[in-house]
């Protein structure tokens, strides 16, 4: 307990600033009222998020592909602010593979373009800002790879290398870049997966598990649910293409991905997704449904005793959903998409106050 | 034209100005680059480049004894590709198949050795009715999906070998439920080995089947390279020859850009050294039968160049064992037309500074050695060749004037002195020699004042006066140095000149300015700020006695050349002590030996480099700031021999 205490005391201090300065309720609601992308902007700069939208403002680009890119930022910063003090080599790794999902879309967008014969110009607006710290891959020679081929054969040595060299094979015999667009983001999750199971401290550990396998769960149901009911692809090939990690059994997976339909598929849900996703019709919807279960569910992490790592893994996955969530109302407000705000942000950010515990629970609005 | 091109070609020597750059050219009347004989130079290079890279030809480029004529050989050159082609196409398109076949055969057999522990029969496969069948490559953390997608068909995965990160799987199911497995093992990457239809037996005598076939294969792969070896030896020098000649007509008609055209009238007009002009108006009266206008023009008579708006290239032209400094020149700028070249003094400081900090007969062979191994293997290098050759020679004669060999001191005695035993001596020296530099460097700026007609400098502290002044006090060092202390009536000698001449400093710019202003006055208004007397005389007060200080400290940099003499005889003292303690452990063997060895590397590395770049910021700053302002423009020949490489 002492050695947990001493470990964790200076990094919890630190996260636990960072999750208070996650936005109120009431800054939600004065964000969904703005009038237009300028009002929103000017808002949110009087949040925790100014710097990053002086950024924006300053750059004069205010489409709402460059706010994600400036926004992600945010984010990528208290990426940075816990790898620095994070206390040993295994907990660092979980939290670079948490990482690693923005580099494998920086990654697959670089392929993509590779792929279309499109130059970086053209795409570095889409890419996510990261630094050495955050990803080691060499994008600059990357760019330098004249085709898809030489950009795998570049890969080899990273750990992305043996199963694009697999899918590039599929690339070929379908003409699409669809599977290694998917081979690279099962990659990363296996990644995550023996990034958690390599945490070597038991509590760290059932914490984090906690926390990691409900993500993936969520991210799981929503991707099997996507593949099979928008893109029409098999059951055999949504599973196939499932991501590692989580709580769902592989078998549990299937039945998902036999599913008829997508309420058929919320019927097979575990009891508390199943409770949260009831009555949504569309996939949007159910991932809105998930991603509130998994923020009450990911609030356990900050309450009881608090050294151990599930703290910053849930701080950061929950920061994650707070910054998709602002990105969605830009473009909402950014394309004048007339939607509500709960269909763009998870209800619990619309509901519950900054308490840590979710106690002194503040009405939106 | 074509024949004036290339004469101008062979004489190399001529700096193009152009055209379009001014009147006439502003004027419309370019000559223009002919674009349909670019095309056809650049389709020859191509041709060429593929000939060259398919019969893997390599070795030295030939040097051209004659310019090209472009309009003209173009012609032969495309005849003679041509021809060329034909008879190397054959060969080449058998060579191609052959490796093809050779490499077709060489990654079945591979293929189907990962079916090697199955054994199957490949007869038997092919009359399997109801059954689908296919063999390939799985990820083996895909696996559990894998079997877990397939689970609602009748299938069976047969693994025939795995190892750390994949297997090589059998897939099998039922003819009606082939989508069903084909579309699983797509999304699981499943790599298919593709095995051509119609192989008979099992998978050990196909192999050992197309293993027979090898050897046939190989013979005629090995066939169409000899032929391939011996169309290289025909063509190689032919072709490389035409090569550097489509590269220099190239350039020749890339050239004509610059060009003046008036009809059928071309103008060329460009800087030349004036000693070969009579030769270059020669050959191109005779190869124009006379139907050419060839003047020159002096620098001084072109309105432009007095005013300073065309710069006149410079064109370092020094001898050989000096001409590779110029690089160093070149690095800190490029000295305008009428200053003085230092290259010349650069060099030779270079070399004595270099021999007084590095002096050891050892180290200067080892040294001129590695200088004459890059002046005769490294062509690219080879003026570094002769700066290390240089080098050497400077450190082995101090090496004989300090007495030392490989830091050995008892070899051979000491003509002059040893710097470690002689050190204040060896000092006064080291500053002798910045004086004597310094001075260089002040004449040389009166020389370049001179030139330039710079006179409103000469009282400042860069001209004479400062010049002067520097004398002054260095004489009075040196004359308290070796004769003792001045006597009275020299002090105050001294005090009197240099007080005048420290006035002369302070005054000199205010003066001026009160003067111009004065010869300005009335003439225009001037809008800017002018600067105040009062504020320009502390101005000069403040650079006077930061003049001074300069001079005092440039001189005592010059103690570093002595500081590294002894650092390079007391690394010697600490090698030897090295060795010494190695010897007292094991005795004088190989290990005393290989320290001394290691120790010598060390230094000659180390220190070389310390001592080179040492050099080159005295250069730089205590001599070249003396006087070279820089901002020329470099000679740009029309051709030189790197580009046509």
């Amino acid at each position: 307990m002492l050695r947990a205490a001493l470990k964790y005391s200076y990094l919890n201090a630190k996260t636990r600033t960072m999750h208070a300065r996650r936005l109120k309720p009431s800054d939600w609601h004065i964000l969904e009222t703005t009038k237009d992308p300028p009002a929103f902007l000017r808002y949110l700069s009087s949040t925790p998020y100014a710097p990053w939208v002086s950024r924006l403002l300053s750059a004069r680009q205010q489409d709402h592909e460059q706010f994600e890119r400036f926004i992600f930022a945010a984010l990528f910063d208290d990426y940075r602010k816990i790898i620095r003090s994070i206390p040993d080599n295994d907990s660092l790794g979980l939290v670079r593979a948490l990482a690693a999902r923005f580099e494998a879309e920086n990654l697959k967008i670089v392929l993509r373009a590779l792929f279309s014969g499109l130059k970086k110009s053209q795409v570095s607006h889409l890419l996510y800002p990261l630094d050495q710290k955050l990803s080691s891959l060499p994008f600059n020679s990357l760019w330098k790879q004249d085709s898809l081929g030489d950009a795998v054969k570049f890969l080899a040595e990273t750990v992305y290398g043996p199963m694009l060299r697999h899918a590039l094979s599929q690339v070929d015999a379908q003409g699409r870049i669809f599977p290694l667009e998917m081979a690279i983001d099962i990659v990363c999750f296996r990644q995550i997966n023996s990034a958690v199971h390599g945490v070597r401290s038991r509590r760290d550990r059932t914490s984090v598990v906690d926390v990691v396998n409900s993500y993936v769960d969520v991210v799981n149901i929503c991707h099997v649910a996507r593949i099979r009911f928008v893109y029409g692809l098999s059951a055999e090939e949504a599973l196939n293409y499932s991501y590692s990690g989580g709580s769902l059994t592989i078998k549990g997976l299937h039945a998902l991905a036999r599913a008829k339909n997508l309420q058929a598929l919320i019927k097979l849900l575990p009891l508390g997704m199943r409770l949260a996703a009831e009555g949504t019709e569309d996939i949007p919807g159910l991932r809105m449904a998930l991603e509130d279960w998994l923020l009450r569910r990911m609030r356990r992490a900050f309450l009881g005793y608090p050294f151990h790592l599930g703290v910053q893994v849930a701080h950061l996955i929950e920061k994650e959903i707070e910054v998709r969530s602002l990105v969605r109302l830009f473009q909402a407000k950014a394309t004048q998409y007339q939607m509500s705000q709960a269909e763009l942000v998870p209800g619990i950010l619309l509901k519950s106050g900054d308490s840590l515990g979710g106690e002194g629970v503040v009405q939106a609005g | 034209m074509s024949r004036v091109m290339g004469i101008l070609g062979d004489f190399k020597l001529l700096h193009l100005i152009n055209i379009s750059e001014t009147r006439l050219g502003k004027l419309g009347y370019s000559a223009g680059v002919p674009s349909d004989l670019l095309d056809r130079y650049d389709n020859v290079l191509k041709s060429i480049a593929s000939l060259v890279r398919e019969l893997e030809i390599k070795g030295p480029v030939p040097a051209l004894e004659k310019a090209p004529i472009p309009d003209k050989d173009i012609f032969y050159m495309e005849e003679t590709l041509a021809d060329m082609e034909n008879q190397v196409s054959g060969c080449l398109v058998r060579g191609r198949e052959a490796a093809k076949e050779l490499v077709k055969t060489e990654e079945l057999i591979s293929r189907l050795s990962m079916l090697g522990p199955a054994d199957i029969d490949f007869e038997r496969l092919s009359r399997l009715r109801f059954v689908y069948c296919t063999f390939g490559v799985l990820p083996a953390d895909n696996m559990p999906r894998l079997e877990e997608s397939l689970s609602d068909i009748h299938h069976s995965l047969i693994t025939i070998s795995r190892n750390r990160d994949r297997f090589v799987l059998a897939a099998f199911c039922l003819n009606e439920d082939r989508e069903v497995l084909e579309r699983a093992l797509k999304s699981a990457f499943f790599k298919e080995i593709e095995i051509p239809s119609g192989l008979k037996g099992t998978v050990s005598e196909v192999i050992e089947g197309l293993k027979e076939q090898l050897p046939a294969l190989e013979r005629k792969a090995h066939q169409a390279r000899e032929e391939k070896e011996a169309f290289r030896e025909r063509f190689q020098k032919a072709l490389l020859l035409m090569r550097e000649k489509a590269f220099m007509a190239r350039l020749l008609l890339e050239a004509q850009s610059k060009f003046g055209k008036i009809d059928h009238t071309y103008l060329v007009t460009g800087w030349l050294p004036i000693e070969i002009f009579p030769r270059l108006k020669d050959a191109i009266m005779k190869a124009t039968r006379g139907r050419a206008i060839v003047e020159s023009v002096d620098p001084e008579d072109v309105r432009e160049v007095r005013e300073g708006i065309v710069k006149i290239p410079i064109l370092f032209n020094n001898p050989l064992l000096i001409r590779p400094f110029e690089k160093l020149t070149s690095l800190y700028g490029t000295p305008s037309y009428r200053e003085v070249e230092p290259t010349v003094f650069l060099a030779l400081s270079f070399v004595l500074l270099f021999g007084m900090m590095f002096g050891d007969v050892g180290h200067g062979l080892v040294l001129f050695i590695a200088g004459l191994y890059v002046f005769r293997r490294l062509y690219r290098y080879m003026d570094y060749g002769i700066i290390l050759m240089e080098c050497g020679v400077s450190s082995m004669v101090f090496g004989v004037l300090y007495g030392s060999i490989f830091g050995v001191e008892d070899i051979i005695p000491a003509i002059w002195l040893h710097p470690m035993k002689d050190i204040n001596r060896f000092m006064m020296f080291s500053v002798y020699i910045g004086v004597g530099m310094i001075s260089l460097g002040f004449i040389l700026n009166i020389i370049n004042m001179l030139r330039t007609r710079n006179f409103q400098e000469f009282l400042s502290a860069g001209g004479v006066v400062g010049a002067l002044l520097y004398w002054l006090l260095a004489g009075l060092g040196i004359r308290y140095v070796m004769a003792g202390p001045p006597a009275p009536v020299e002090i105050m000698a001294a005090k009197v000149i240099s007080a005048v001449l420290l006035l002369v400093m302070i005054v000199e710019r205010p003066v001026r300015a009160i003067l111009r202003r004065r010869r300005e006055r009335g003439k225009s208004k001037s809008t800017r700020a002018e600067q105040g007397i009062a504020s320009m005389v502390i101005e000069s007060i403040i650079e006077a006695l930061d003049s001074i200080i300069g001079f005092l400290a440039n001189t005592v940099s010059f103690v570093r050349v002595a500081a590294f003499a002894l650092t390079h005889a007391a690394l010697f003292a600490g090698v030897f002590a090295i060795a010494d303690m190695v010897a007292q452990g094991s005795g004088r063997g190989a290990g005393y030996w290989l320290t001394l060895v290691a120790g010598n590397i060390v230094i000659i590395l180390l220190e070389g480099m310390v001592v080179s770049i040492q050099i080159i910021r005295l250069e730089y700053y205590e001599f070249f700031s003396k006087f070279f302002r820089g901002g020329g423009r470099p000679f740009q020949p029309l051709v030189k021999q790197e580009e046509v490489r």
